[in-house]
Order: C-alpha cells, then sequence, then structure tokens
C-alpha cells in the first residue's frame, strides 16, 4: 500500500518508510531534489522555488538593508534546500558519498519570463547542481530543462524515481 | 499594513468591475449569459498558489499576460480544454465546424486567445483607471500545461518578495455552467507601493 506525502513549494520531506511515496506536483521552473541512501533506505525531496537565498528581499519589501534574517523555508531555495535535505539525512546516519541523487523540472513553461540573469528553470538547475557538488553529492540523474511541467515521485521503499509529463507521459530515471 | 490591505481590496474591486464589463462584452458575443460564480481577494502562501485552479495536474489552455508601468504584476486566465472548445465554439460557430477534425488546437487557441484579450483588456484598464495609474500589459501568450506548472512558474516573481502573495481570484461560466474560465489576477507585493501617491 503507498503512502503518498506531497513536497509542496519550498517544501522538504523526508520518510524512511517504504510505503512512502514523496511527490512533488507539477514542478515548472521548479526543481525537484531527491537524495536516497540505499543502507538506511531513507529519502528526502525538496521543492526548489529559486536559485539562491542571497537574492531575497530583505524585510519582505526588497528595499530593506543590512543582515537578511534566516531563512523560513530552506526548501524554497537551491542553496539551502539542499543544504537542509542533507542534514536531513545525515541527521538519521546517512553518507553523503552513497546518497543516489535525483532532480526534475527547471523548465521554461512561459514564453519571455525571466529574472535577471536568465530564465528561472535554467537558473534553478545551475544552482542545484553547484549546491550538490559542494556538498560532495554525486552527479544527478535528471530530466530537466525543456518547456513541461513535470511530476516527480520519490518511491522510498525502492529508491527509484519516476518523472510525469502530459505531452511524455512517466518514465523512470 | 492596514493601508495596503485598503490599496488591495481596492484592485480587488476594479479587478472584479473590470471583469463585469467583459462579461457583457462575452455574453453579447456568444449570445449567453455569462456569470460570476466566485470571487476572492487575499493573501495566498506561496504553496497553495499552485492549488488555486484545483489539482495541480489538471490540464489547462492559459492566457499569460504580464504587465508593467506603475504597477507590476501577471494575469492568467485558465481554460479546461473541453471547456476552451465550447467557448471557441460559441465565439465563432461558423468557422469551428461539427467535426473533430475542424477543431484544431491552434484555432482554440487562436479563440480563446480573444476572449483572454476581452477579460485582460478589461480587467487591467479598469484598474487602471480606478487608480489613475499607468499599466502596460504585453500581449499575451497561450500555454497548454499542468495548471499547477503554470501558476507555480509564474511564482517565481512573487517568491523574491516574501512567502506570501496577493491573490485576486475569479471565475466565469457561461451556459449554464457547460464551459467556465479562471482569472488570477497577481499585482506584485513589492511594487505595489509605489501607487499609494496615486491612490490618495
Amino acid at each position: 500500500m503507498r503512502n503518498p506525502l506531497v513536497v509542496g513549494l519550498a517544501e522538504v520531506k523526508w520518510s524512511v518508510l517504504p510505503e512512502d511515496v514523496l511527490v512533488a506536483f507539477s514542478l515548472g521552473s521548479c526543481v525537484g531534489v531527491a537524495l536516497w541512501d540505499p543502507v538506511l533506505r531513507a529519502g528526502v525531496l525538496a521543492h526548489v522555488m529559486l536559485p539562491s537565498s542571497s537574492r531575497r528581499a530583505v524585510n519582505g519589501n526588497g528595499k530593506g538593508s543590512g543582515q537578511a534574517p534566516p531563512v523560513e523555508k530552506p526548501g524554497k531555495y537551491a542553496d539551502t534546500a539542499v543544504e537542509y535535505a542533507v542534514r536531513c539525512l545525515t541527521a538519521i546516519g546517512a553518507e553523503p558519498s552513497r546518497v543516489t541523487v535525483w532532480m526534475a523540472g527547471g523548465a521554461h513553461v512561459i514564453p519571455g519570463f525571466k529574472l535577471r540573469g536568465g530564465d528561472i528553470g535554467s537558473l534553478n538547475i545551475q544552482a542545484v547542481k553547484d549546491a550538490l557538488e559542494r556538498h560532495g553529492l554525486p552527479r544527478p540523474r535528471e530530466d530537466t530543462g525543456g518547456d513541461y511541467g513535470r511530476t516527480m515521485k520519490l518511491y522510498v521503499g525502492e529508491g527509484r524515481v519516476t518523472v510525469y509529463s502530459v505531452s511524455r507521459g512517466e518514465k523512470e530515471i | 499594513m492596514e493601508r495596503k490591505a485598503l490599496e488591495y481590496s481596492r484592485f480587488y474591486e476594479s479587478a472584479v468591475q473590470g471583469l463585469e464589463s467583459a462579461r457583457e462584452l462575452l455574453s453579447a458575443y456568444t449570445g449567453r449569459p455569462l456569470r460570476l460564480v466566485a470571487v476572492r481577494s487575499d493573501f495566498v502562501e506561496l504553496s497553495k498558489v499552485p492549488l488555486l485552479s484545483g489539482s495541480p495536474e489538471d490540464v489547462v489552455l492559459s492566457s499569460y499576460v504580464t504587465f508593467s508601468g506603475d504597477v507590476e504584476g501577471q494575469l492568467l486566465i485558465l481554460f479546461r480544454p473541453e471547456s476552451a472548445e465550447k467557448l471557441a465554439n460559441l465565439m465563432a460557430p461558423h468557422v469551428f465546424g461539427p467535426l473533430a477534425d475542424q477543431r484544431s488546437p491552434a484555432l482554440i487557441e487562436s479563440l480563446i486567445g480573444e476572449i483572454a484579450n476581452i477579460v485582460g483588456s478589461a480587467v487591467l484598464n479598469k484598474v487602471a483607471d480606478g487608480f489613475g495609474i499607468k499599466i502596460v500589459p504585453v500581449p499575451p501568450v497561450i500555454i497548454r500545461e499542468m495548471a499547477g506548472a503554470v501558476l507555480s512558474s509564474a511564482m517565481a516573481y512573487a517568491g523574491l518578495d516574501g512567502d506570501s502573495t496577493y491573490v485576486a481570484y475569479m471565475k466565469a461560466t457561461l451556459d449554464k455552467e457547460q464551459a467556465s474560465f479562471e482569472i488570477v489576477f497577481l499585482p506584485r507585493v513589492a511594487k505595489l507601493q509605489g501607487t499609494s501617491h496615486k491612490t490618495e
């Protein structure tokens, strides 16, 4: 019996229960990052929205100055999401060098929609890869880019990830 | 904060007035009465925005408009495929034949683009008039994709400003609820304060 756990925008969830399926629905420019430890059979999934916590507005209005407050939702940014996901797994005894990593999403769904520096999907993909490298994690298996949305599922008991899109159906990556 | 809330409620009222204008025009075009069935306006947690239109995996035809000027933001008009087809048929029965192969996606998207133009222009013009501000929309793009993917991508700007955003959500139905569309109006929170001097 599967137990789906929805990982919403800017959330990170982890599980050690074999029946759990961590699901990030409808990733557009967002990137889903999954880590799974084959020894503990534990997994974590982050639903990343933006590339870097350093670009966020301070005081919530973009006009503040001074030291930025702590990030309330670590899953929102690639740098803090990957760090938080690693912390979740290492806290229960996982070893970063042995985990399997997957990522999906980072599409350019809305033509012409960009942040300063490029389209958000591409920026998110690169930022996640940079963060994975900083933490010494293996290269990810990935289904990223393009112009279509994806739903990503991590099957915790099996250590496998599927990606669904409207135009391409479901596949394992 | 109270002042900001007041400004947002005025935005919403203006947007609804704009939709009312569009309602009259579309009712005349289609020969069917258009009704507003759901309207709400609030600050919404970002994680909830992809769920505004129901299941995030449901495919929708979206008309997406960004606007700038005195206020920045986005306006999305979402059509379920079956509603899009019905609306297209009502808009142009003479070109939209009864056979499946006469209902090309390109034709449907073109007609949906027209509906979106009518609704989008009416809403944005009414907001601009109501506040005495300038709003400059870019031409809409039509996207056929999961509703959640479109809405979450559109949320990226709002994500830079905080963990919640202001959303005005409206739904219109036509022809005894056999066809409907949703309007999601997302003025950018951080850019709204600049309008206050024009609203005195």
